[in-house]
């Protein structure tokens, strides 16, 4: 069928902000569609709140919105836009949701709308599991037994004709929160009832426990003419009862017979057309008992996933660019497969090679959150590898996870050094650690492989850890023979150079970094590379081209392995730059840094130069096969990076975009003789040594906190007590705030020092005067050496002391005096220039009474980066390429941009963070110096308030019109609280508070009634939440006192989902935005739009 | 534990050094690759993969074990087989001996360490090569040689690999269905069974007259090896001719024989069509079915469309050409590829013909 001619405009719903089971692969997915509907003539219309991605960059869909993805807004779109269609099934579940109420709001129907790609009925089908089940039923497939409850009475009747252990699903909660496993009725009644809760319609699925079984994953597509193909099979690492996300996963899948296969191929087909799915891709769940091989259906996706972005990255084959293509009613077989072309996309791809998916997992910033995996998704991020065998995709994999470990072990890191020095010990210790490792395997967390190694090496046979972890015996088989090939290693060198050469080559196909060698031997890494180069052991480089060879492929998307073949034809171009990705999301490094590495492969290809991209995260647009001219889908190490730079014989490396992955390695790099673009190593050291870079301060006469350096706590309380409590104190080595700490007395600086002790031992503490009460600002600017660009000066909302990743800022600043925003053009330029900038450049400042302190500077691409590019339309990272090229600013800006104020805008950005709490069960929610985010929205609107709304509402917290404002400060913010709580009254809300509060505020003359304290009795502040008699909560961190009623009423407003801001910054912030939208209705524009205000 | 070494030598002059994990001895063959994931105990026991040096690309081979019920003949047809890793466990509930036990038990050498996508890759660019895998000891350059002067005729291979007597393999009172064995896969035979066919097994060289005599309903023509014989066509014609109420469904060789009977040409296929993903389109219906292959030739479109008695049903995506054909009048079909017996988009095939086998009865 050819393509649909009656729909001319079609509305792309992204995904929103980055959070917890939803991360780059939906911008990944969507970036596709745009591209690729496009193409085909059709108007696209694009909604996203996320500024940090590259689908909302102005130049790709035709009119783009930066707007919260709610109906009340998209309604305003469709309005404005009039598209044909909607296609929501490359926006993840918040595009389905989202569909799913615009057509319960007969707000499709209202505009006449089409839904392409899914309908209701089928998002319905396949969301709504009872209906799922049904559906299921009626085409005859095995799925485990269940049943549906809603209150907790009907929830144990089932449970008991089910008995335990089983699972609980709250229906309709994201990535599966609040389910879990149960094994015991006293759990039960716990978690079926806090499901009940979480569900938005108070409906809980009750399940046969499957746990411990095999779990398949199986992406597939279907056409409007009922064409089905496989893309991909997936197979778990990790038994049923773990989270697929947080699951090791491989592809293809590696444990079932073909007559198996061939049943799931087949049933997959039949659930796609049972559900009704349209046209595209969607992913389905099957779970194989291993004893008796029955195979039961989990759940089906009606969409692109994170799972088919895996698959696509797996086999090179586009699914999201083909399900774009269906949904306007091509078919599979008038769609050609860009790499096999011109042979058709109706065909099933196949690989000759193992691809791993390993997560990554952020638990150290959530202290409290239980690190057993479970039902629910805990993972922030996820690195995938491809070898020739799962072993050396493992290895990759896991070297690549950019936690520190070189490869499966034998790395210097021990998975539990305790455990083996008990069991080295021998006697009854020894027994303790193996039935300590025998625990361990039973309750899986993210350390789960090396528990295993930890296994093996106590002498448990493979069927022993299969009977407690239920990790299938044939990875465990692989695992074993790749420490086999260790145990073999650490005597390599004493060899004859023949033996050393077929050791150490087997050692690189099992998948051994040239680190890991160098542990076993006792050698420098640079000394086994040397070593490894006389031996001519070199990695090849083959190509993934969806056929497994059958076919000549055209595209050049490779990855390493060790074998005869290389098949990089290396060009003879000169013009050739190397791009280092930021491999995979964590908190503090995710999508932004993907943004600005598409913009510098992009920009640098309109310059004419060869682009070679290197990246390990699978749900990325940089890891398209046809962002860059070529790809190497490697771990970013130093080994893995030099042998591409080598292979390639690049003229340079680009370190800037990558966040501070790329960075981390720019010394070793620069050191092997490879060469540094853009801002110089030694700038870079400039501004990332404190001593070198306190000297720059002093030279240029910018003001900065007082601090010094401790090793030891005497040292510290001295310094402490010269510069004046309180003081910011963190270990010397840390990112993203790790470990960071506001410190208000001697005795919590005492205590501080004792915890740090433990996480660095001999690493001296920071100790930084605190600006109380500061304000902080973020900025961004360009240099090319002689003239600076400042490209958005951003005013914090939340006060210094709160990590800068998870406050909100606002763009252009609001409320900084003329005379302060000189002071900070003018340091931004004077430091720019000095440390000798060319590209990108982030200053972070605190501004406490009219002075402006630096609080750091960073040579290289920002988290917000790509907001400033969207809210200014001065697309920063090309511009940063550029000039790492050679071009001068002066050539790529107008004049009276530079060294100036910042371009003007006529309307008000806010960018907001989310925050993963209701994923970490008892983690309190207080904002700190440690960044907890995850991801981050964008309200642009006329004014502050009215953008600050915007945000607010993209972020998931809807502010109230009316109600009761429940406050609950410390003592230190009373007095600066009065004029907010003022204006809250004034605008009609009740004031709910404790005694204290309450009677402070009668006194000042508001009318606040009291609620009383969780140990005063109930009804109490925690009473007032769960009964949803507040609309809005202000709750400021306090003292120690009632730090427990804090924690109380601050999980509590989560889990009820009542806004709370927990900075009186924020509670102003809200006020305004609710004040904005009391004076009129929402309005929207596309960035477009407002880009023309500007000029 | 030391392994042996061994080689892969071919005709080009390229040598693969490897590791024995089945028989330490020689085989000679055709080097052909399989593109497929799974089924590796299915292809190297389809009586089709016979005269082949079977070469997997995916790398992990023999990882779900075996078991008897997945054998397609009683034993490895492949000469040899070749992978990049064979698992040293089997690890599914179905697995009753390994890939090593099995093709050990047939006597098949099996090497491993193979870079099987340069393979791969080598044999798209020149064809499929004579080839020699070699545990013997023998120098590379030597089997290079042995593998250059191997003589390959395909015709040879059918008549190998055919029953050699007619046999009953089942009774049932749907009706009955006469298969002529080229060199038949189990599972087409258990396909029919379980619908509840009589089945009569005849060898690939039986008289028409012979068949004729056997009061069929209907006739399948098997898979196979290689290349058709001029008096396996001539005799399926006859059959034909007499019987043209007969329902006769071709498969692999089967289409080959039913082509070849009505006058068209084939031509020897560059590399064979081996794997499980390639797309057919049905012409009728204009719905892409994803197919499992095993063949070589190419039948010359021009040639049946000469014969004007076919319309093409079947074309594949990937190189156009015909994997499907039907007689305008008479209930005679024919497809190049597997379909399947039951489940998948192609099982539609037997499902036609079992139905005009029943009204046939």
């Amino acid at each position: 069928m050819p393509k649909r001619t009656d729909i001319k405009k079609i509305l792309i719903i992204g995904s929103g902000p980055i959070v917890i089971g939803q991360a780059c692969e939906f911008d990944y997915s969507g970036v596709q569609a745009i591209k690729s509907l496009k193409k085909e003539g059709y108007k696209i219309i694009l909604v996203n709140s996320n500024p940090a991605t590259i689908m909302t960059d102005p130049e790709f869909a035709d009119a783009t919105y930066i707007e919260p993805i709610v109906p009340e807004i998209v309604e305003k779109i469709i309005e404005k836009e009039k598209p044909d269609a909607i296609l929501p099934t490359l926006g993840g579940q918040t595009a389905l949701n989202l569909a799913v109420s615009l057509h319960e709001r007969g707000i499709l129907e209202k505009h006449k709308v089409e839904l392409i790609g899914a309908d209701f009925k089928t998002i319905e089908a396949a969301e709504d599991r009872k209906v799922f089940r049904k559906v299921m039923q009626d085409i005859g497939m095995d799925l485990p037994k269940s049943g549906y409850a809603y209150n907790i009475a009907e929830a144990i009747k089932i449970s008991e004709d089910i008995g335990f252990p089983c699972i609980v699903r709250p229906s309709f909660t994201l990535g599966g929160v609040g389910s879990g496993m149960v094994f015991t009725k006293e759990e039960f009644i716990e978690i079926a009832s806090n499901g009940i809760q979480a569900s938005p319609i108070n409906e809980i699925l009750i399940e046969e426990s499957v746990l411990g079984w095999k779990e398949l994953e199986m992406e597939v597509m279907r056409d409007l003419a009922d064409n089905c193909i496989t893309i991909c099979s997936i197979e778990n690492f990790d038994p049923m009862g773990i989270h697929t996300g947080d699951s090791i996963t491989v592809a293809p899948a590696m444990t079932m017979t073909s007559k198996e296969y061939a049943k799931m191929r087949d049933d997959s087909f039949k659930i796609l057309r049972a559900i009704g799915m349209k046209s595209g891709g969607a992913n389905i769940q099957f779970a194989i008992d291993p004893k008796t091989g029955r195979q039961v259906v989990i759940e089906m996706n009606p969409r692109v996933s994170r799972s088919s972005a895996l698959a696509s990255k797996a086999t090179g084959f586009p699914i999201a660019k083909v399900s774009s293509l269906l949904a306007v009613g091509y078919t599979l077989d008038e769609i050609q497969n860009d790499m096999t072309a011109p042979r058709p996309a109706s065909f099933e791809p196949t690989v000759d090679y193992h691809v791993v998916k390993v997560p990554r997992f952020a638990f150290e910033k959530f202290s409290g959150a239980s690190q057993t995996l479970g039902t629910a998704m805990k993972s922030v991020g996820e690195t995938m590898a491809l070898g020739r065998t799962f072993k050396e995709a493992l290895q990759k994999a896991v070297r690549g996870l950019e936690v520190g470990r070189s490869g499966y072990g034998a790395d210097g890191h021990s998975g539990d050094a305790e455990l083996e020095a008990y069991y080295d010990d021998g006697g009854a210790l020894q027994q303790k650690a193996v039935e300590e490792v025998k625990y361990k395997l039973g309750t899986p967390n993210c350390d789960r492989l090396y528990n295993v190694r930890l296994a093996m090496k106590f002498g448990m046979s493979i069927d022993e850890i299969y009977d407690i972890s239920k990790i299938d015996k044939w990875f465990l088989n692989q695992l074993k023979e790749i420490l086999e090939v260790e145990n073999e290693l650490s005597g390599v060198l004493k060899h004859k150079e023949d033996k050393q050469k077929e050791l150490i080559y087997k050692a690189k196909q099992y998948g051994f970094s040239d680190k890991q060698l160098a542990y076993l031997t006792r050698k420098s890494p640079e000394e086994i590379r040397e070593l490894r180069k006389k031996l001519g052991i070199q990695p090849s480089y083959k190509l993934v081209d969806t056929c497994g060879g059958e076919f000549d492929a055209k595209t050049a998307y490779y990855y390493s392995t060790y074998e005869s073949e290389d098949e990089v034809a290396v060009s003879k171009n000169s013009k050739k730059i190397m791009i280092l990705g930021a491999g995979p999301n964590r908190i503090g490094q995710g999508i932004e840094f993907d943004y600005c590495c598409v913009h510098g492969v992009l920009a640098l290809k309109e310059e004419g130069y060869e682009t070679i991209m290197v990246n390990s995260n699978p749900e990325t647009v940089s890891t398209d096969y046809d962002t860059s001219d070529r790809l190497y889908f490697e771990p970013l190490t130093v080994e893995d990076v030099l042998n591409i730079a080598e292979k390639e014989k690049v003229m340079g490396v680009v370190v800037q975009f990558g966040g501070q992955t790329p960075l981390n390695l720019a010394t070793e790099l620069h050191k092997a003789g490879l060469k540094i673009l853009g801002t110089p190593i030694e700038s870079i050291d400039l501004a990332e040594d404190r001593k070198l870079f306190s000297k720059v301060l002093e030279k240029l006469n910018i003001p900065q906190a007082q601090s010094g350096t401790a090793t030891s706590f005497k040292e510290a309380r001295k310094i402490a007590e010269e510069i004046g409590y309180p003081v910011m104190v963190r270990p010397s080595y840390v990112l993203g705030g790790r470990a960071m700490e506001i410190v208000y007395d001697e005795k919590a600086l005492e205590n501080y020092i004792s915890k740090a002790a433990n996480v660095s031992p001999g690493k001296p503490i920071l100790i930084d005067k605190f600006l109380n009460h500061a304000v902080e600002v973020d900025v961004d600017a360009l240099c090319d050496g002689k003239d600076v660009y400042i490209a958005g000066i951003m005013e914090h909302i939340e006060e210094a002391g709160i990590h800068s990743g998870d406050s909100a800022c606002v763009l252009p600043a609001n409320s900084l005096s003329e005379k302060v925003l000189n002071d900070i053009r003018k340091h931004t330029i004077n430091l720019a220039k000095e440390i000798g900038v060319k590209g990108l450049m982030n200053i972070q400042f605190a501004v406490k009474d009219g002075i402006v302190y630096i609080l750091e500077a960073n040579p290289r691409a920002s988290r917000t980066t790509p907001y400033v590019s969207k809210a200014t339309g001065i697309a920063l990272a090309k511009l940063a390429a550029k000039i790492m090229t050679g071009k001068k600013l002066s050539e790529l800006l107008p004049k009276n941009l530079l060294n100036g104020p910042s371009k003007e805008v006529k309307y008000s950005t806010v960018k907001e963070v989310v925050l993963p709490w209701s994923r970490f069960a008892n983690v309190d929610t207080v904002l700190g110096p440690e960044m907890k985010s995850t991801g981050e929205v964008m309200g642009i609107d006329a004014d502050f308030g009215r953008a600050f709304a915007k945000a607010e509402l993209a972020a998931g917290s809807l502010l109230p019109d009316s109600g009761a404002v429940l406050v609950s400060i410390g003592p230190r913010g009373k007095e600066e609280a009065l004029s907010i709580i003022k204006d809250f009254v004034a605008l009609g809300f009740e004031i709910l508070a404790t005694k204290h509060t309450a009677e402070f505020f009668n006194a000042s003359g508001i009318p606040a009634k009291e609620v009383a304290k969780i140990a005063e009795g109930r009804p109490n502040i925690v009473d007032v939440i769960t009964n949803k008699q507040v609309s809005f909560i202000i709750n400021t961190p306090s003292g120690a006192k009632s730090r427990k009623d804090g924690y109380q009423i601050r999980r509590n407003a989560i889990m009820y989902g009542i806004p709370i801001v927990t900075t009186l910054a924020a509670a102003k912030a809200s006020v305004q935005g609710i004040k904005a939208k009391r004076k009129s209705d929402w309005s929207v524009a596309p960035l477009q739009e407002y880009y023309k205000k500007n000029s | 534990m030391v392994l042996k070494k061994g080689y892969l030598a071919l005709e080009s002059g390229k040598v693969f050094e490897g590791t024995s994990f089945g028989a330490e001895n020689e085989a000679c063959g055709e080097a052909v690759f399989n593109t497929s994931v799974f089924g590796y105990q299915e292809i190297i026991t389809d009586p089709s993969s016979f005269g082949h040096i079977t070469c997997f690309n995916h790398p992990h081979v023999g990882n779900y074990g075996c078991n008897k019920d997945s054998n397609e003949s009683p034993g490895v047809c492949s000469g040899g087989i070749v992978v990049k890793e064979c698992s040293a466990i089997t690890a599914n509930q179905l697995s009753e001996f390994s890939l090593q036990e099995l093709i050990l038990k047939n006597n098949a050498p099996g090497i491993e360490g193979v870079d099987t996508r340069a393979l791969t890759k080598h044999l798209r660019d020149n064809g499929s090569l004579k080839a020699v895998i070699s545990f013997l000891g023998d120098y590379p350059s030597k089997l290079v040689e042995k593998a250059k002067e191997l003589k390959i005729d395909d015709s040879k291979y059918i008549p190998e690999v055919s029953c050699k007597e007619k046999y009953i393999y089942c009774q049932g009172d749907e009706g009955t269905i006469g298969v002529i064995d080229y060199g038949c896969k189990s599972s087409f035979l258990k396909g029919i069974a379980s619908k509840g066919f009589k089945i009569i097994v005849f060898p690939y060289n039986v008289k028409a007259s012979e068949i004729m005599e056997s009061e069929i309903n209907g006739l399948f023509l098997s898979n196979g090896p290689g290349r058709v014989l001029k008096e396996m066509s001539a005799s399926v014609k006859e059959i034909i001719e007499k019987c043209p109420c007969l329902p006769v469904f071709g498969v692999c060789a089967g289409f080959q024989v039913i082509a070849d009977a009505y006058g068209a040409k084939f031509k020897k296929h560059k590399i064979g069509r081996h794997g499980a993903n390639h797309p057919v389109k049905n012409l009728e219906t204009g719905r892409v079915e994803i197919t499992a292959q095993n063949n070589r030739y190419t039948l010359d479109a021009a040639s049946i469309e000469k014969s004007k008695d076919f319309v093409v049903t079947h074309i594949n995506l990937f190189d156009n050409s015909v994997q499907g054909i039907k007689h305008k009048k008479l209930p005679l079909f024919a497809v190049q590829y597997y379909p399947a017996t039951a489940m998948s988009e192609t099982s539609y095939l037997f499902e036609n013909f079992f139905g005009m086998v029943k009204k046939n009865a």
